[in-house]
């Protein structure tokens, strides 16, 4: 396994992934620079609790990147072998199939994850800019920031299969850029659409889905490793 | 006889009810160059990505160094290197990382990636990125990238495809120097026996997914040895005359043909005809090349050639 990531991390040289991951959050906090540019003193008046509401505004945009980033880079990944037909060099190595997914999933995991640190430190960032002071609520903005990672588990899982199994890549892209477009708009949608998971409903508790995006997303994943196990490699 | 290092058991695949690969006993001896020939479309690189593990069987099994690929095959494909139709590569990569992303897989000792370039003549090229390589240099890079593991037994899918003549060259002269060399065992695949001709010691051939002939290349080419065929009045009495001569007669209604006959032989079956008033209208050599006996035997699926005794 070890072996399998650290040949996914030399193959990603040179590739515009870590650019993707910085924009990401660079993308979210900037529409909140932009909110808050243009209605800066409205938002001030309208809500007292400056922290919060910064929270919860780039809380709405969250998920939507955070779609559009798993999709894409888990594309891009799986590319890298559909491309020149690599899979069938890797695969004729002795590897397990297992770990070379596993792999996969695990450097994504890694990207959204920094991106998600970066998300935190943008927050942060742009409170203080915004002359909200030092004392931030660290712990609800760390909240924000990883616990859509978290609930989105089984989004990332599902993304890598298809981006693995398909080699035209048009189908998990456009699952993608649906979810994303979805999630803005999936607040009423049923509790079982894993979509809406990284949305951390306010008012409800987001432990739920955080749980339930982990296990689920770890069961996609088996699932997804057992179905790449039995393939025929063109 | 070499010890068998490769064992086929009616291995079939099966795709959408069509067989592409029908009922296959390979036997491929240990020092062999094995030539894989068939036409394009014939099930040569489906059986080899069976081999490979690459594909599940529909049926049949397969033995690698005496063991089952279905029960150990992550320890048979660490004693094996593979190039499966066109070369796999990470474009962005220069030719050393490729090898080094492959080599972590492997885990191969780093300094075998010097010794697999050199072996290739890439070590000149090795730090540029593969974009920028040729075809041909994409291609030995495949073939550096099969010999990472120090492998026991190489199996190369149409490694020439798509290159110049003097790459092919290059790549046969490669290939020829393995078993010597370096003590691996070779499966080439091809669909141009011409190419086989000239490094393989022993060939399969391989049509409509059906394994029709398996043997020495020493044999096949005795196949395209030239018959001599005479047109005579009376053919049957003069095949008989010249069975009872001991002659090997074969032939139809209008001709009579010997095989395998020098000079005088020819001379002397003449004048036995002749001495029985068998009028001899004409005498003439075919002869057969590897190439259209190949066609023969991938056309009509059975043996036409002449010297099917041989």
């Amino acid at each position: 396994m070890l072996q399998a990531l650290q040949a996914e991390r030399l193959k990603i040289k040179r590739k515009w992934f870590w650019f993707l991951v910085f924009l990401g959050p660079f993308g979210v906090i900037a529409l909140q620079v932009v909110n808050y540019g243009v209605r800066y003193d409205w938002i001030m008046r309208t809500y007292p609790d400056e922290w919060g509401r910064l929270i919860q505004f780039t809380n709405m945009f969250v998920a939507s990147a955070l779609f559009l980033g798993m999709a894409i880079l888990a594309s891009q990944l799986a590319s890298l072998e559909h491309k020149q037909g690599s899979w069938k060099q890797i695969l004729a190595l002795p590897v397990k199939r297992k770990d070379v997914f596993v792999a996969k999933f695990i450097v994504l995991t890694f990207m959204i994850f920094v991106s998600s640190v970066l998300l935190f430190i943008g927050t942060i960032l742009l409170g203080v800019g915004l002359g909200f002071g030092w004392d931030a609520p660290f712990l609800a903005i760390a909240e924000n920031s990883f616990y859509p990672m978290l609930a989105g588990l089984p989004v990332l899982a599902l993304q890598i299969w298809l981006s693995i199994v398909q080699t035209n890549q048009s189908v998990p892209l456009s699952i993608g850029i649906f979810g994303a477009v979805f999630a803005t708009y999936s607040h009423n949608a049923p509790n079982w659409i894993i979509w809406q998971w990284p949305l951390l409903f306010p008012g409800k508790d987001p432990l739920p889905f955080v749980g339930m995006g982990i296990v689920v997303g770890l069961v996609i994943l088996m699932i997804g490793v057992v179905d790449f196990q039995r393939r025929d490699i063109a | 006889m070499n010890e068998i290092i490769l064992q086929t058991n009616q291995l079939t695949k099966t795709f959408k009810k069509q067989k592409a690969v029908n009922a296959v006993d390979l036997k491929v001896y240990q020092g062999d160059i094995y030539g894989f020939l068939g036409p394009n479309g014939a099930g040569k690189t489906t059986t080899i990505r069976m081999l490979l593990g690459l594909m599940k069987p529909s049926g049949g099994d397969i033995k690698i160094f005496n063991q089952s690929l279905k029960n150990h095959q992550l320890e048979i494909l660490k004693r094996m290197g593979s190039l499966v139709e066109s070369p796999s590569y990470y474009e962005h990569l220069t030719g050393r990382e490729n090898l080094e992303a492959l080599r972590l897989l492997l885990q191969a000792p780093k300094a075998r990636i010097d010794e697999v370039l050199n072996i290739v003549r890439l070590t000149q090229d090795a730090d540029r990125a593969v974009k920028q390589y040729s075809l041909g240099m994409k291609q030995r890079l495949g073939i550096a990238a099969s010999l990472l593991g120090n492998p026991e037994l190489l199996i190369l899918d149409e490694p020439t495809n798509g290159l110049d003549p003097s790459g092919i060259q290059e790549i046969r002269e490669l290939i020829k120097t393995m078993p010597k060399k370096y003590g691996i065992t070779v499966i080439i695949s091809s669909h141009l026996l011409s190419e086989m001709e000239q490094m393989a010691t022993r060939v399969g051939i391989i049509s409509k997914g059906k394994l029709i002939y398996q043997d020495s290349i020493h044999r096949l080419k005795n196949k395209a040895l030239p018959q001599v065929a005479l047109r005579t009045g009376q053919v049957v009495k003069a095949k008989s005359i010249l069975q009872s001569a001991g002659f090997e007669v074969g032939g139809d209604s209008t001709f009579v043909t010997l095989e395998n006959v020098s000079d005088r032989e020819v001379a002397k079956a003449v004048s036995l005809l002749v001495e029985q008033h068998i009028p001899v209208y004409r005498i003439e050599e075919r002869s057969h090349s590897l190439e259209d006996i190949f066609l023969d035997l991938t056309k009509g699926g059975e043996l036409h050639a002449p010297g099917t005794a041989s």
